[in-house]
């Protein structure tokens, strides 16, 4: 394992501590309101500072790092499977199966994401579940569409073309021969997406979209934080690094996976 | 022949599903349009007008005889025709995409390349750290931090608004440097990645060591061998790009004031605006196809070129 | 593509100098204002969001003028009232629409009966309700006669309801007249691209005279940090809706002028009345007791504006009683009255309001400080198109419905608090109240109607159909080389305005 894939592991690892421990890491409640310390700047009883409602800044960045975590990767594993799966079989056969799958990829990706959510939320209630599901059909022909133009690539390489001549069978290419080779690419995008999916939460959470408040997620603490960019800058600052750092982790993680899984790069 | 009936199944079937969706969610349009002080009688003239007191499945029906007829109907809330509208927000979305896109290319391709190519070297190393740490901004959060330093700290560039590069072409490109980097930041860390990916895949293939082995020169290999066949992801990935950008830039728009078709669209869904958002969805729909159209027609001539090329190199 | 690329730098650079000259003051003639949204419509009859208010008065002029402290004057038109039922209405002569068209009784009677058809689906009908019919008397004299005496009627008239369109423009642009509006006010409108500007010329012909400034630009910014940043930027001259939070950072900048006044609005949530939890009197009141509203002043409005007891703000002067304070905020109390209801602990409530953040937090304020005495309060955020729904279907325990006022106590109280009134989300019935709100919009004494608000007023407060929350104030800012008039309602009347 690469020293950047190291790092990788290590913040992710710091992350998921401190997100799965926030309960016992946080110093306050999070949602508990002081109006006798509104916009406080970050000090020694408060860390990060607090809030327009004078809730503790750090113990909100703990929550509110585990929610986003939470929705993010669970959307994205959902959409990995569901789109590589999707994507693969769609580049190997071809013919119609390709043609069906990628029609409804398009039809998907031309639609407006925020349509998905807000009929979501309507028909089951803004919760952060349905932003979940709403983020994951959205990435789900992102995956689909590059499984695919992967597996269109490797379907001609050497040793593909070497299993159909020996005779295996579909389903054992597809599974032992193409899906490790055309999952790589796929690794780095999936550490990406975990990113835009924090992102999009937290576009959906500022429309009132995904969870409800005073419940924090760290899209929805930036979100708040714009209008005291210039009073509160540290309202900003700390869930826009929490985001960054953690992103990161996950980017550099993904870096180390891909390394890892595709045995020509060693 | 067969490629255009598709097309046309996926707009109508983005189509439909918009109708409903839109339908489903809750809020009167014609509550919308009124305010609170809407009365009863005024509301049972809006749904008249706009016959939305006729069965879903007519509605629809009507709806599609217009738009075959190249009639996108008319916005609830503001009168406008929808296509008009749709086109002069999609203006400023293609230049503000293509901004960004031409942006995040031009860095992108030469650096991830040059990162494949001194693979584990120090200038790889730093590339990728900067291209992770690129993409691990959130971009609303650096179009803000972009704004208070440009706009703020130091005065040189307007911090929103759009002006049109017919009118004004030089107020134009001012206005269009903080949201092209904010989108197009991102773009190139994500590029970069995908070709430096591609890149070192083609690299460990079996014809370019045998390339390499033959003694060709390192630049050679590069851009005669490797390159090209790196081609077939990116431009996968560039085609997902631009299509993202058209549906994506909401957040940009809104942030720079900037009046595009994602501002438009969601402006729309949120006041209940049946046509427009119909009018959007099918317009972005026919976008993407389009884009997929091209990117296909690509594929086929890169394919071209990997079939030769990796039968010479091979052979 | 490097090459591509140094062009395009090159070119940003040989652009940089016309930036600081672009919407600067030094422009005189032009005066670029940000605003919080794009306006919806144009056309006067249609308008039914607060985002119209900051550009209507300059495309529309109302027959009759209103003053910042609410004295009504003549306008387009001067008028005598012989009796409650009657007004008449002379036009000024010669006047013209920006189509060149006249302004007479004829066009103006076109116009009340448009906004009096159901077809038109016209919001000015509510407002419009008592008038019965709008008689033709002279080629520049027309009679309004009512149904029932209506007091409020000369200040409606001084608002949408009064501005006046050409009958011609409406006739020949049909669903178009909302986005070319012809009128008769100080500008006329040159373009108007959605989301991006709206670009308005000075009307030679406006009753007043021309205008001081020859060209206005209406640029709509949502994002409250990039419209500030933008007026300090010197890119607008003027803009609408301050967040309170940076009151201080720009009233230390020395190039900027900020104004503020009571506004004529009120920012509460109804009760529902009809269903429980809050069909028991003491739950709402226990509710209003748990709630801090001075909390919320200093944490959402940073001190600006007023708490608010009842629907008249102190900008209505006359009506408006400092001394009203019918609650306290009083944890011991909403814990007994959360006892005394007999309801079942904690009481499960949603408090369903709009995704604003300033709304969001007074919604966090409201469910922290509820949960304390008895409750269980979740928040569902929703958008202001459903909120209107919802409200109207009654589809809540207690819902944000902020209200953005009239100039009359009748505009803020009758349509709240009547039995079946068109803003009567909490489903409240008191007939004396409706007896009392029905005499208030009757009488012509200013002593008597405020003393029958007042009594309104004290019955509304023991009853706790709503919880209110404050008086918004009006909050703009400009570049201090732009003189202009603040009105209550936010309006800008940018006639008045001119360059130092």
């Amino acid at each position: 394992m690469g020293p950047r894939a190291r790092v990788g592991v290590v913040i992710v690892a710091v992350t998921m501590v401190a997100v799965l421990l926030a309960p016992m890491l946080a110093p306050y409640n999070p949602d508990a309101l002081e109006f006798a310390s509104i916009l406080a700047p970050p000090g020694a009883s408060h860390l990060f500072g607090t809030d327009d409602l004078g809730r503790d800044v750090f113990s909100r960045v703990l929550f509110g790092a585990r929610a986003s975590f939470m929705v993010s990767l669970a959307s994205v594993f959902i959409a990995f499977l569901t789109g590589t799966m999707a994507g693969i079989a769609a580049g190997y056969y071809g013919g119609w199966i390709d043609e069906a799958l990628m029609a409804v990829a398009n039809a998907i990706l031309g639609f407006p994401g925020i349509l998905i959510g807000l009929a979501l939320a309507a028909t089951a209630g803004p919760r952060l579940e349905n932003a979940l599901i709403a983020i994951a059909i959205v990435d789900i022909p992102v995956f689909a569409r590059l499984a695919r133009s992967q597996a269109l690539v490797v379907r001609e390489l050497g040793y593909v073309m070497a299993d159909r001549a020996v005779g295996l069978g579909h389903f054992h290419i597809l599974t032992r021969t193409m899906t490790p080779n055309v999952v790589s690419p796929l690794i780095v995008q999936a550490s990406l997406l975990v990113a835009s999916a924090v992102i999009m939460e937290s576009y959906l959470s500022f429309l009132g979209l995904s969870a409800q408040p005073p419940t924090p997620t760290l899209g929805s603490m930036l979100r708040q934080a714009m209008g005291f960019l210039d009073q509160a800058p540290w309202l900003a600052w700390f869930p826009g690094v929490a985001i960054f750092l953690g992103v990161l982790g996950f980017n550099l993680l993904g870096d180390g996976l891909r390394d890892y899984l595709d045995p020509q790069q060693r | 022949m067969k490629r255009l009936l598709s097309a046309v199944l996926v707009l109508f079937g983005s189509s439909v599903v918009a109708f409903l969706l839109i339908r489903l969610a809750p809020g009167d349009p014609a509550l919308a349009r009124l305010g609170l002080e809407a009365d009863p009688a005024s509301v049972a003239a809006i749904r008249r007008t706009f016959a939305l007191d006729q069965p879903i499945v007519l509605q629809y029906v009507h709806w599609l005889s217009h738009v075959v007829a190249g009639d996108l109907g008319r916005s609830l809330q503001t009168g406008r025709p929808v296509l008009p509208l749709i086109l002069g927000a999609l203006g400023p979305t293609v230049l503000l995409s293509l901004a960004a896109l031409v942006l995040s290319t031009a860095i992108a391709i030469p650096a991830g390349v040059m990162a494949a190519s001194r693979h584990e070297k120090l200038s790889d190393y730093l590339l990728s750290l900067a291209a992770i740490c690129a993409l691990s901004v959130p971009s609303f959060w650096l179009g803000m931090l972009l704004v208070l330093a440009f706009t703020i700290h130091l005065p040189v560039l307007p911090a929103s608004g759009y002006v049109s590069p017919v009118v004004d072409p030089g107020g134009f490109l001012l206005h269009l440097v903080l949201p092209t980097l904010t989108l197009g930041i991102a773009l190139a860390a994500s590029s970069l990645r995908i070709t430096r990916a591609a890149m070192l895949e083609i690299l460990g293939a079996d014809f370019i060591r045998t390339a390499r082995a033959k003694g060709l020169r390192r630049r050679a290999v590069l851009s005669r061998h490797a390159l090209p066949n790196a081609m077939v992801p990116i431009v996968t990935l560039l085609g997902l790009q631009m299509g993202q950008l058209f549906g994506g830039v909401v957040v940009t728009e809104t942030l720079f004031a900037w009046p595009g078709l994602g501002k438009l669209t969601v402006d729309a869904v949120f006041a209940r605006d049946y046509p427009v958002v119909q009018g959007a969805v099918l317009v972005t729909a026919t976008l993407f196809l389009l884009i997929n159209l091209s990117t296909d027609l690509l594929y086929t001539r890169l394919d071209a070129r990997i079939g030769s090329i990796a039968g010479g190199g091979a052979s | 593509m490097r090459s591509i690329t140094r062009r395009t730098f090159a070119a940003l650079l040989a652009t940089v100098p016309l930036l600081s000259t672009r919407g600067h003051a030094g422009h005189d003639d032009t005066l670029a204002v940000g605003i919080a949204s794009d306006p919806v419509t144009l056309d006067p009859a249609l308008m039914s969001s607060y985002f119209e208010i900051s550009v209507q008065f300059n495309i529309h002029e109302p027959l009759l003028h209103m003053t910042p402290d609410f004295r009504i004057e003549p306008g387009l038109a001067d008028w005598t009232a012989p009796d409650p039922l009657t007004y008449h209405l002379t036009l000024r002569p010669g006047l013209t629409f920006h189509d060149g068209t006249p302004v007479d009784a004829a066009a103006a009677k076109f116009n009340f009966d448009r906004m009096l058809d159901p077809a038109t689906g016209s919001p000015r009908r509510l407002e419009l309700a008592p008038v019965a019919a709008v008689d033709v008397t002279g080629p520049l004299t027309f009679t309004i006669r009512l149904s029932k005496p209506y007091v409020p009627l000369l200040q409606v008239l001084a608002l949408r309801a009064g501005m006046l369109v050409s009958p011609h423009a409406v006739q020949a642009l049909g669903p178009d007249f909302g986005s070319k509006a012809v009128g008769a006010g100080p500008y006329r409108v040159v373009r108007w691209t959605k989301n991006s500007e709206l670009v308005l010329e000075r009307f030679d012909g406006y009753w007043r005279g021309p205008a001081p400034i020859g060209r206005i630009v209406f640029e709509p910014v949502v994002d409250e940090t990039a419209r500030i940043t933008s007026l300090r930027a010197g890119t607008f001259q003027l803009v609408d809706g301050v967040p309170p939070q940076m009151l201080g950072l720009i009233g230390r900048d020395p190039a900027l002028t900020l104004k503020q006044m009571p506004g004529l609005g009120f920012n509460a949530f109804s009760f529902n009345t009809t269903r429980p939890p809050f069909s028991d009197v003491r739950l709402r009141r226990a509710m209003i007791a748990s709630f801090d509203p001075d909390t919320a002043l200093h944490a959402v409005y940073f001190g600006t504006g007023a708490v608010a007891y009842g629907a008249i703000p102190p900008s209505q002067i006359w009506a408006y009683d400092p001394g009203f304070k019918p609650y306290r905020y009083d944890h011991v109390l909403a814990k007994s009255l959360v006892r005394d209801s007999g309801a079942a602990t904690p009481v499960e409530l949603t408090i369903t309001v709009t995704n604003t953040p300033s709304q969001v937090r007074i919604a966090e304020i409201l469910q922290a400080q509820a949960n304390l005495v008895g409750f269980n309060a979740a928040i569902r955020q929703i958008d202001p198109t459903s909120l209107i729904t919802v409200l109207r279907r009654r589809d809540f325990d207690i819902a944000i419905s902020p209200w953005s006022g009239r100039s009359d106590p009748d505009g803020n109280m009758f349509g709240w608090f009547t039995d079946g009134g068109p803003f009567n989300f909490s489903g409240y019935r008191n007939d004396d109240v409706t007896g009392l709100l029905n005499a208030a919009r009757a009488d012509s004494d200013q002593i008597n109607r405020a003393k029958l608000y007042r009594a309104a007023q004290a019955q509304i407060a023991t009853d706790a159909p709503m919880l209110f929350v404050v008086f918004p104030a009006t909050i703009q800012a400009s570049s201090a080389s732009l003189e202009w008039n603040q009105f209550p309602d936010g309006a800008f009347q940018l006639q008045f305005a001119r360059y130092r």
